[in-house]
């Protein structure tokens, strides 16, 4: 298929790749003019909100975690976040660094997945990873390194390494002592080495020059790069407490799209994810992420979508430094959880994702079941920006074919990462003239 | 991080449990824990994966056999089964079609294969899902196939 684009055309296309993510997209493109870009990513999610009503206030963050398999730890933590904020509990200390440490381990492996599987071969010509492995094999190989490294964070902290079983409300099932660690912290060293030549690896990759003028949204902390924390804050002004999230932030339907697009009331659309966190927090990377950053580029901020692949390998490179860190100054607590009690509540959580902020809410009634539940994932967020990137992108680039408008749209929508099912090639493109 | 036998068998359940029949896999391991399962006095290893594929070509790297079991998409009966042996056929289309996990499972063999790391012996068994929709519980039709799946999986552990 090669139509120019001198008449009318519709690219859309219907299922993607894999289950979890059912989505399609379509442009449309009428005498020469783009009319219309819609992306339609299906929300598990939103099911999730309506299951888990009426079940015990422990039960969200092991049935949320099942929301997909590439980011439980994030949703077991902002599912915990938000009941112990209902339940009026404060988990601290070292059990809140072994969720900081875990949540390094689930970084590592998505962001390493999407940059060697998904991102890379976007820049190097390449239909998938299988095709790019055979050319450059020790990159692959050092990706699936790195992989499985953090795969450990998950084995040691986690209990396993898919749907982690140890995070409860409160703190942990059980917490390893201080030696258990120690042959983590080994392969974490070696992990660290492998993910800052991932940096320069991926800097050395053709960017194309596209700075986006987002209004940028993470969760924030005094002092940590922002994997947990209490509020939100943007790029433009924006500083709330998780509390007041709904209070800014407007979902509405759209027609073409079961997902709810999120929008900042009076301010309207918004990013989350790498570039926004990278953007607020640059001055809070570790030393070596920090260097790495700088060695491949990064300046203060990063606007540019395509970027964002460096921005997530010098995450790694922080979640790595990160969780030695936390490995170095670990001391077992006398117990595994602090106590929790049923009591009615609603209460809020916020903590970042690979891909972006999760926001949960919860209702808990004086049973300690949950009367009402609200999860706002990253995807959901962004959809309305990667429309407005993708619109951006068409527009200037009408003179492509079909095939080309089409894969390069696809680079456009796996610049955010919006989850590895929605972020795979797209299926079943039909190509409508008029 | 453990360091497998490279003669070692390991069967992987592939799904995702809050996906009604794509948790067959999750089904059948929890059924082969329950079974005797020692071939030349090795224990074989069960795991269950969400089938993305670089998990996968961890889990099977160094191994001399794998077994996965998948709900797969064919367009046949559900709670039919299929059997592929890898080293012997090609994957058939249901590995790779849309809509299905298994999507997964033919990504990882043909990455696998790039990078030498493919077991000796991968037999793939797909379930004719009826229902992959968002809740717990496998259809009937699938429930129903569940005795005779397992049962053929460990025919094969023990081939």
């Amino acid at each position: 298929m090669t139509h120019r684009a001198t008449g009318s055309r519709a690219l859309s296309t219907g299922a993607l790749a894999r289950v979890e993510g059912e989505g399609a997209m379509r442009i449309e493109i009428t005498d020469g003019r783009l009319v219309d870009v819609q992306l339609n990513i299906y929300e598990p999610p939103r099911f999730f909100e309506g299951f888990l009503r009426g079940r015990g206030y422990r039960e969200p963050a092991d049935i949320t975690a099942r929301i997909c398999g590439i980011c439980p730890v994030a949703y077991q933590m902002s599912a915990c976040t938000a009941i112990e904020d209902a339940l009026g509990v404060t988990v601290d200390g070292q059990l809140r660094a072994l969720r900081h440490l875990l949540y390094c381990g689930e970084w590592i492996e998505s962001h390493t997945l999407h940059i060697h599987f998904l991102h890379a071969p976007d820049f190097l010509g390449y239909d998938s990873a299988v095709e790019m492995a055979a050319a450059h094999r020790g990159a692959v190989e050092r990706g699936l390194a790195v992989k499985k490294i953090g795969n450990g964070i998950l084995e040691t902290i986690g209990g396993r390494a898919i749907h982690p079983v140890n995070v409860k409300v409160g703190g942990f099932y059980r917490v390893p002592p201080r030696r258990e660690l120690q042959p983590l912290r080994d392969q974490l060293e070696r992990g660290h080495v492998l993910a800052l030549e991932v940096v320069d690896f991926v800097a050395g990759l053709d960017f194309p020059d596209q700075e986006m003028g987002y209004e940028l949204v993470a969760v924030a902390h005094p002092s940590e790069y922002p994997m947990l924390g209490d509020r939100v804050v943007s790029d433009r002004g924006l500083d709330i407490s998780a509390s007041a999230f709904l209070d800014h932030v407007q979902e509405h339907q759209v027609e073409h799209s079961t997902a709810l697009h999120a929008r900042l009331i009076q301010r309207g659309e918004y990013l989350v994810g790498p570039l926004a966190r990278y953007s607020l927090n640059a001055a809070k990377l570790s030393p070596t992420a920090a260097a790495a950053a700088a060695g491949a580029g990064l300046g203060a901020t990063c606007n540019n979508p395509f970027r964002s692949i460096v921005v997530r390998a010098v995450e790694v490179v922080h979640a790595f430094e990160t969780a030695i860190a936390l490995i170095d100054g670990y001391e077992q607590p006398d117990r595994p959880d602090v106590p929790v009690e049923a009591r009615h509540g609603i209460g809020h959580g916020v903590t970042e994702a690979p891909r972006g902020l999760l926001y949960h809410r919860y209702e808990v009634d004086d049973d300690g079941l949950i009367a009402d539940a609200v999860i706002i994932p990253p995807t959901s967020q962004n959809q309305a920006t990667i429309e407005h990137d993708l619109f951006h992108f068409v527009e200037g680039h009408l003179e492509l074919d079909d095939d080309e408008l089409r894969r390069q749209a696809e680079v456009t929508i796996r610049n955010h990462d919006p989850c590895i099912s929605c972020a795979t090639h797209f299926l079943d493109l039909t190509v409508v003239r008029s | 991080m453990n360091s497998p036998a490279v003669d070692s068998l390991i069967i992987i359940g592939v799904g995702n449990p809050m996906r009604r029949d794509d948790g067959v896999g999750a089904a059948a391991i929890a059924q082969l824990e329950q079974a005797e399962l020692i071939r030349n006095g090795d224990a074989v290893e069960l795991v269950l994966l969400d089938g993305e594929p670089a998990r996968l070509i961890e889990a099977w790297r160094g191994r001399r056999r794998a077994i996965v079991i998948d709900a797969a998409r064919a367009g046949v009966d559900a709670g039919r089964i299929h059997r592929v042996d890898v080293a012997v056929e090609p994957l058939p289309d249901w590995t790779t079609s849309g809509s299905s996990h298994s999507a997964g499972i033919a990504e990882a063999v043909a990455l696998a294969k790039v990078l030498d790391s493919l077991p000796d012996e991968l037999v793939v068994f797909g379930i004719e899902p009826a229902d992959l929709s968002l809740g717990e519980g496998l259809s009937p039709a699938v429930e129903a196939a569940l005795p005779a799946l397992v049962e053929l999986v460990i025919d094969e552990a023990g081939a």
